[in-house]
C-alpha cells in the first residue's frame, strides 16, 4: 500500500468564510447537540484515495472516508453488447453493489438498485463520450462497508478510476451530500445521521469547470438553507477535486518515475502490494 | 519543420492549461469556452508551430502516462482473425490496432464488396478467407451494432498468414511478398489443393506457380 496515493488522509471540510457573512442556519438552534463522531457539524471525515487497486481493470480507484470503504473498477472501452442499438458516441454503464458484509448486521441491505443510475447520471457529464464512438466503458463500484454518505463518495472515487483508466473527461467530479438535521446542516453524514435526516441534498461538481452534474435534493427546504447548503457543497466539493488530483498526481509521479528504468513498463509490485 | 517540444508538469483532468487566444489544444487537451482544459493524466506538451503554418499559436498536448487500450476507429490498420466465413461476408476477430494490440475484443467484418478493389462481385468469400486466416485490413467504418466494416481492398492489405489444410503448416509470408498478399489471398485456397504440405512461400518456385495462379 505504500508508494500510491496520499499518504496522510486529508480533509476537505468547507472553510467557514465560504459563507459571506450569513449567518450559519444552526447558530440559533441547539448548539450543544454534538455528532456521534464527535465532529463539527460543517466537518468532513479525512479522506484517503488510491489508484491502481485492481489489478485486472483498465482503471481504478480506492476510497476511504471515514468507515465509508468503496472500490471502484473500470473496464474498456470495449465492444457494446450486440443487443445494444448503433451509436455515434460511446456509451456509459454503471453498477453499484454492496457486499454481503457491507452493514453491521449481515445481509441486511437497504435499496439501491436507483444509485446506479445515479452514478451514471453524475458521470455522463463529466466524459468526453465522443472520444471512444461505438464502445463503451464499465464501471464497476463495490461498496466494502456502508458508513454513510455512499452515493458521493462512490461517485468521486468512480470519476478517480476513470482518470486512471485514461479515459477522455473534461473535469474530475467530486461529490459531496449534506443532510438537514432539524435546524442544523449536517456535512458528509453518517449511517446513524442520515437515518434521522429531514432532508438531503447531494450535489456532483466539476471544481475546475465550476459545472453541476447532478444535484439530488430530497425532504423540505428553505430558500435560505438550500442557499447556505449549496454554498458548503460546492467549498467542499472544490476542495475534494484538490485532494483527487494530488493523489492523481501522486500516482503518475510514481509511475513515471518507475517507468524511467524500463520503458513501457508498468511495475507489478507496487499495484498489487 | 522545426517542432520545439518543451515538457512541462503534470496535469489531471480539468486543469486549465491556457487561453485558447494563446495555445491550441492538442492531443488529450480540449478547448471550453477560451480556455484550454486537459483531459487526462499525464504530463503536458507545449509544441510549437511549424514556420509555414497559418496558426502561429502553439499546441499544447497532454502525453498519457497510462491510455486506454486501442479502440478501432475509420481509417486505422489493423490484424485480424478470421473467425467465420460466410458467402457474402466474412467475420473476423480484431487482434491489434496499428501497433497495439487490443486488450478487449472487437469483431469487425469484410463484406464480399470490400475484398479486393477489381472485379468485385466475383470474389468467392471461400476462396479468399479461412477461419484461423491473420488478415491486415483497413477500417472502412464504425459499421453497424454488430462490427467493423474492414476491408482488404488495396495492395498492401490481404491475409497475411495462414494454416495450411494439408500439413498444418504455419505458412509466415516474408515482408516482400507481403505486397502480394492482395493476389495471394484470392487464390490462395487454390494453390493449396495443387501443392504438397512442403511448399514454403520463400521458395522461388512456390512464388512462380503463385503468380501463375494470380495473372492467369
Amino acid at each position: 500500500m505504500t508508494g500510491k496515493g496520499s499518504a496522510t488522509p486529508a480533509t476537505y471540510s468547507p472553510s467557514p468564510t465560504s459563507r459571506k457573512g450569513k449567518p450559519p442556519a444552526y447558530k440559533d438552534g441547539d448548539l450543544n447537540w454534538a455528532r456521534p463522531d464527535g465532529r463539527g457539524f460543517q466537518q468532513c471525515r479525512p479522506a484517503y484515495f488510491r489508484t491502481g487497486a485492481v489489478n485486472a481493470a483498465s482503471g481504478s480507484a480506492y476510497v476511504e472516508i471515514g468507515n465509508t470503504k468503496v472500490i471502484v473498477s473500470v473496464f474498456g472501452p470495449r465492444e457494446s453488447k450486440k443487443a445494444m442499438k448503433y451509436s455515434d458516441i460511446g456509451r456509459l454503464n454503471c453498477n453499484v453493489s454492496y457486499t454481503s458484509f457491507s452493514t453491521p448486521v449481515r445481509g441486511q441491505q437497504l435499496d439501491h438498485k436507483e444509485y446506479s443510475s445515479m452514478l451514471h447520471k453524475a458521470l455522463e457529464g463529466a466524459i468526453i463520450l465522443e472520444s471512444f464512438p461505438k464502445t463503451t466503458v464499465d464501471v464497476f463500484a463495490l461498496v466494502l462497508e456502508s458508513g454513510g454518505s455512499d452515493l458521493p463518495i462512490v461517485i468521486s472515487c468512480a470519476s478517480l478510476a476513470l482518470a486512471d483508466a485514461g479515459i477522455m473527461m473534461y473535469d474530475l467530479v467530486a461529490s459531496v451530500s449534506v443532510y438537514s438535521l432539524g435546524v442544523n446542516l449536517v456535512i458528509d453524514p453518517i449511517s446513524e445521521e442520515e437515518s434521522y435526516q429531514d432532508g438531503s441534498l447531494l450535489i456532483s461538481y466539476m471544481p475546475s469547470r465550476k459545472e453541476v452534474t447532478q444535484l439530488t435534493v430530497t425532504g423540505e427546504w428553505s430558500t435560505d438553507k438550500i442557499n447556505e447548503a449549496m454554498n458548503i457543497c460546492l467549498d467542499a466539493c472544490g476542495k475534494l477535486g484538490e485532494i483527487m488530483r494530488m493523489c492523481l498526481k501522486e500516482a503518475a509521479s510514481v509511475s513515471s518515475e518507475v517507468n524511467l528504468g524500463r520503458p513501457g513498463g508498468r511495475l507489478k509490485g507496487l499495484q498489487g502490494a | 519543420m522545426a517542432l520545439q517540444e518543451r515538457e512541462e508538469g503534470l496535469v489531471t483532468p480539468g486543469d486549465v492549461l491556457g487561453k485558447a487566444a494563446e495555445v491550441r489544444a492538442g492531443k488529450g487537451a480540449y478547448e471550453h469556452s477560451g480556455l484550454v482544459y486537459a483531459s487526462i493524466t499525464g504530463r503536458s506538451l507545449t509544441v510549437s508551430p511549424s514556420a509555414e503554418s497559418p496558426d502561429q499559436r502553439p499546441t499544447l498536448e497532454v502525453m498519457g502516462l497510462k491510455a486506454h487500450g486501442a479502440v478501432p476507429e475509420p481509417g486505422s490498420i489493423v490484424i485480424a482473425r478470421v473467425t467465420k466465413v460466410m458467402s457474402r461476408m466474412a467475420s473476423l476477430d480484431i487482434m491489434c490496432v496499428g501497433f497495439k494490440s487490443v486488450s478487449e475484443k472487437f469483431t469487425g467484418t469484410i463484406r464480399q464488396q470490400d475484398v479486393r478493389a477489381t472485379e468485385i462481385d466475383k470474389v468467392d468469400m471461400h476462396l479468399s478467407f479461412r477461419p484461423g486466416d491473420t488478415v491486415r485490413a483497413i477500417v472502412l467504418s464504425l459499421g453497424d451494432a454488430r462490427a467493423y466494416y474492414l476491408s482488404t481492398a488495396k495492395n498492401e492489405l490481404g491475409v497475411i498468414s495462414a494454416t495450411s489444410s494439408a500439413g498444418q503448416t504455419k505458412n509466415e509470408l516474408s515482408p516482400d511478398l507481403l505486397y502480394f498478399s492482395h493476389l495471394l489471398v484470392k487464390s490462395f485456397i487454390l494453390i493449396e489443393h495443387h501443392l504438397d504440405e512442403h511448399f514454403s512461400f520463400e521458395s522461388q518456385e512456390t512464388q512462380l506457380i503463385l503468380f501463375y495462379y494470380c495473372f492467369r
